[in-house]
């Protein structure tokens, strides 16, 4: 009774509000509220200019954007979908560990039917679309491709004389990378012995460490082997993550990262990279916008793929889709909403998130030779089309994520060991797999 | 509950309940019970009931957990974890700030002339902002351009030198450490106001006896202090029960939970994990803690009015 | 004797001034990177800057969009202080002389607000909040802030008012005077003080907010100085320390200078607001 009288002197002082703060909005008008992530500054007056643009084709139809960062989203979205407050469109992450519990309550639209009709099942690239597909059903339109690299400093492997170590791929001349995993670990020694800090990896937020898991395993044991665990009997505790976590732990004993990674965050290790302390960087593709845009001397920086470590293995990494657009199921403006994901997926659209924002979208068929585009942005198109691994935090259960970010930690300070990381691994998979938490795409 | 001073013998002529008394209420007592009722004590009301249930924020039904969330905390490491660290701010607040602050009230006042401006200084770093002291002591904690592990190196004891929060053995100290940076001038100030009250007489007395300033100083000084101590020391038990702010920016709990103290772990298992039943029992147990704390300082202030 | 006397205060002295720049260390170092380049900084964090940079500190203000976060922590505690003030001396009136029954009780039921730990109700209010529609606004920010301030405003202005001389209400009542009227013009003129103490510690307590700001505010364009500054450590992808020290001096400094022009009503708000 009392909740609902202040429910409703609370709302009447909002509408108050509202109309003294003059939003004088038409009221014929269909308004779509989007919640994004687009915080940079180039992908964020890019995605006004679609906003503007699809308000002009469609006059009846209003676009309000809230632009938050990914803590911030993932904090208030769940709740705000579930009150029926939230958002028509939103860009949230991918994977069974964020949107997964969202389409578990029924509140993501199904748009298995929508892209059939609408034909996004032809226009837009496969395996993204798997990505956000759970029990044979699409959830979402995801709009980057995205997958991990290594960033380096070209001044600084010039001083160290390794700047000749960095090769075309095979097959893929817009690409670089190295003849050998063991030419990587000759270069980190070399600018650690050149006093340079040989990979600039902040470890302080949870997940970062899951990037260099997820591409060390792609590197060590395939994306063929990855597949065995998530769609057949394959484990977590087999001797190949074992070997991969190995790995990630040798660069720390060697001392290739950092003086305690987990005491730097991701920024300041970007910041330590970009300000000339280190020699590399191991992250991912989606560092691409920013160092164009943000970056003084963006020209010294460059990025390769690391080889294979083995020759059976193809050249790859760990991709995933980072985040995706998805549609409120309680929305009342569902067509509307459709519309313009589909004007974000048209090709002419491709073309200016490629050229404006450095984003690459999974959109079949763009020809991007005739673009307009940066030379590292360049690379990033040429990689788009190996046979990516991974990225495993956006495809993984949020328990298996916390044994894996837990892993990362502890490792770097000693107080775990590959091998226990690694049947924590196998223990949090399987309690998810019998609660059915985890990504069935197929 | 020990409310100070009960206003017992007002309520003696009891009027009748009328119209004019309804609206007297209305009038007085309503516009402040419209904040409060549903911005303080319906929520509270909900953690304790929340507590009882297992949900994860999005979905429309609560489970009904009974005391298992209660269960879980006693058998999860992480509480005990952060439950132990919640201690370690409790001891460490109350003895480097009790330390520092009584030193210096105890120098400020023997000075003569500077006394507004030294104990300004002192007590300068209590109006900012713990994200401001965050960043700040970040910075000199922070491996890569502090200057604590570059003046370790200076001294020769670069062996030390670390990323003190990135540390699962020093990021708690470290944090602690900034968190009373910003409370031992407080305290300072508090026992200077003390010292200013003190038996001036008995002082001299003890000078004429020949009774050297150590002396004084255990047997005179700190002894009249005791007001001032137990004010302190409460006030460091409820302090550190709350801490949040400048763990969360500092280290959100990390690494690995190693620096979480209730407050955070609570924040994370409610915002973070999705576990919402589990964050409201951390959050029952929390409020136990602080306001059998804060029950503490009220008796303890009691018979001083 | 009297040298000695000379000797031991300058001692005094040195051991205090010691102090006092030991204390004031931090602050100093972050003065100073906020006039250095990055890669000044990187190099070393402790010395002078080559070129004093003084557009750092605009470009914070900026490009930081501190003028912006001042401005809604203006907006934000000027409203909280009003209604904790008003509406808290007028519950403390409603309990100590309007001669209303069951105040007691509801006196009680305020102070529960007293012990109760910000984060207890935190969860709850924020899924409350969401419900009025009233996340992510700066009304659901005030409304909050000056709930939980309220507790603590009926509790010092209620210590307050039962020190008013009973006969002084009487008279005004024997003269024709309403429970307002009294009020306003009896009690509130003498109150100034505690209505001062009041305000300056709704001022911090709003100003220096983390935890609600944090959940209720996620539009970039609605956070306050705390979030701002909090939020300068990450989104972007490329830290900068020297933005973030410019952004923490020009957030620390007008603080500090209000505080020693306001030292002696800073350290008595401060120290009547311990019970908090």
């Amino acid at each position: 009774m009392y909740g609902s009288i202040v429910k409703r002197a609370l709302f009447a002082s909002t509408m108050l509000l509202g109309l003294a703060s003059g939003s004088a909005l038409a009221q014929d008008k269909t308004v779509i509220t989007m919640w994004d992530q687009f915080f940079s500054a180039a992908p964020n007056k890019l995605m006004d200019e679609f906003v503007a643009e699809f308000e002009a084709a469609h006059p009846d139809v209003q676009i309000k954007r809230n632009v938050l960062d990914t803590d911030s989203i993932r904090a208030t979205l769940p709740s705000a979908l579930a009150s029926g407050q939230g958002p028509d469109i939103f860009y949230y992450d991918a994977g069974p560990a964020f949107l997964g519990p969202l389409v578990q309550a029924g509140l993501v639209a199904d748009l298995t039917q929508e892209y059939a009709a609408r034909g996004w099942d032809k226009a837009l690239v496969t395996w993204p679309v798997e990505r956000v597909t759970y029990n044979g059903k699409i959830w979402g339109v995801p709009n980057e491709i995205e997958y991990t690299n290594v960033y380096v400093d070209l001044a600084v492997l010039d001083k160290i004389g390794m700047k000749d170590k960095l090769v075309p791929a095979e097959g893929h001349p817009d690409l670089l990378t190295l003849a050998s995993l063991d030419d990587f670990t000759a270069m980190m020694k070399a600018a650690k012995d050149g006093g340079v800090i040989p990979i600039a990896f902040g470890n302080r937020d949870p997940g970062r460490g899951g990037h260099l898991f997820s591409y060390f395993l792609t590197l060590t044991a395939g994306k063929d082997f990855v597949d065995t665990i998530l769609f057949g009997d394959g484990r977590w505790d087999d001797p190949k993550v074992i070997a991969a976590w190995d790995l990630y732990k040798s660069f720390n004993d060697a001392g290739f990262y950092p003086p305690s990674p987990n005491a730097i965050s991701y920024d300041e290790g970007n910041a330590l990279f970009f300000n000339g302390g280190a020699a590399s960087n191991i992250t991912g593709t989606w560092l691409v916008g920013d160092i164009v845009d943000q970056v003084p001397e963006a020209s010294n920086f460059d990025f390769f793929l690391l080889p294979s470590a083995s020759k059976d293995l193809p050249l790859s990494a760990a991709a995933g889709i980072g985040s995706t657009f998805a549609v409120s199921d309680k929305s009342a403006h569902k067509k509307e909403a459709l519309d313009f994901l589909g004007f974000l997926m048209s090709k002419e659209a491709g073309k200016r998130w490629l050229e404006q924002a450095n984003i690459v979208p999974p959109i079949q068929d763009l020809d991007t030779d005739s673009m307009k585009l940066s030379p590292m942005l360049k690379r990033v198109v040429a990689g788009a089309s190996l046979p990516l691994s991974y990225n495993l935090d956006v495809v993984m259960p949020a328990e298996w994520n916390q044994a894996m970010t837990a892993g990362t930690q502890s490792l770097l300070d000693g107080s775990s060991t590959s091998a226990a990381v690694s049947a924590a691994m196998q223990t949090a998979w399987e309690k998810a797999k019998a609660e059915g938490k985890i990504w069935k795409a197929r | 509950m020990a409310i100070p001073n009960p206003t017992a013998s007002r309520s003696s002529r009891r009027p009748r309940f009328t119209l004019a008394i309804a609206g007297k209420y209305l009038l007085f007592l309503g516009p402040a019970a419209a904040l409060y009722l549903p911005f303080v004590l319906r929520p509270l009301i909900e953690t304790f009931y929340l507590s009882l249930h297992q949900w994860n924020g999005v979905s429309p039904d609560w489970t009904f957990f009974g005391l298992d969330n209660f269960v879980r905390a006693f058998s999860d490491r992480i509480f005990w974890t952060a439950l132990f660290n919640n201690f370690l701010w409790v001891v460490a607040s109350f003895i480097l700030p009790m330390g520092f602050g009584l030193v210096l009230a105890v120098m400020i006042s023997n000075v003569g002339r500077g006394q507004k401006i030294y104990s300004g200084i002192f007590f300068m770093p209590v109006v900012l902002n713990l994200i401001i002291v965050a960043l700040v002591w970040g910075l000199i904690y922070n491996p890569l351009i502090g200057p604590l592990n570059r003046f370790l190196k200076v001294i020769g004891l670069g062996a030390y030198a670390k990323g003190w929060l990135g540390d699962s053995l020093t990021a708690t100290p470290a944090i602690i450490f900034a968190g009373n940076w910003t409370f031992f001038g407080f305290c300072t100030v508090i026992f200077l106001q003390g010292l200013r009250t003190m038996n001036v007489e008995q002082l001299e007395a003890a000078t004429l006896d020949g009774a050297n300033a150590v002396r004084k100083f255990f047997h005179i000084v700190v002894p009249s202090l005791a007001d001032q101590v137990r004010l302190i020391a409460v006030l460091s038990v409820i302090g550190s029960f709350k801490v949040f702010d400048i763990v969360y920016v500092m280290t959100k709990g990390g690494p690995n939970h190693a620096s979480e103290v209730i407050a955070t772990y609570m924040y994370w298992q409610s915002f973070m994990n999705g576990s919402l039943g589990y964050g409201a029992a951390l959050a029952v147990l929390l409020t136990v803690f602080v306001a059998s704390a804060s029950c503490l300082l009220m008796m303890s202030r009691e018979p001083k009015r | 004797m009297m040298a000695q006397r000379k000797r031991n205060t300058i001692l005094l002295h040195g051991f205090l001034i010691a102090g006092a720049l030991l204390t004031l260390f931090p602050l100093g170092l972050i003065g100073l990177m906020a006039f250095k380049s990055n890669p000044e900084i990187f190099a070393n964090p402790v010395g002078l800057p080559s070129v004093w940079r003084f557009n750092q500190l605009g470009e914070a203000w900026v490009n930081g969009r501190f003028g912006q976060y001042y401005t809604n922590s203006l907006l934000v505690a000027a409203p909280v202080i009003a209604l904790v003030v008003v509406f808290s001396s007028l519950a403390a009136y409603g309990i100590v002389f309007a001669g209303l029954p069951g105040t007691t009780a509801i006196l009680g039921l305020f102070m529960i607000g007293l012990i109760v730990p910000l984060q207890a109700i935190i969860v709850p209010l924020f899924h409350n909040l969401n419900g009025f529609g009233l996340l992510n606004s700066r009304l659901g920010l005030i409304l909050s802030q000056a709930a939980i301030g309220l507790p603590f405003g009926i509790f010092l202005m209620r210590s307050f008012f039962l020190g008013i001389p009973k006969e002084l209400i009487e008279a005004a009542r024997i003269d024709g005077a309403g429970d307002l009227t009294i009020l306003m013009r009896v009690i509130m003129p003498i109150a100034a003080a505690p209505t001062l103490t009041l305000a300056t510690l709704q001022f911090m307590f709003s100003w220096n907010d983390f935890l609600l700001p944090l959940i209720i505010i996620q539009d970039p364009a609605l956070r306050t100085v705390t979030l701002g500054l909090f939020y300068l450590q990450g989104g972007t992808y490329t830290l900068n320390y020297a933005l973030i020290s410019a952004g923490v001096l020009i957030t620390a400094v007008p603080i500090m200078i209000v505080f020693f022009a306001l030292q002696r009503q800073f350290i008595a708000g401060v120290t009547a607001g311990a019970v908090k």
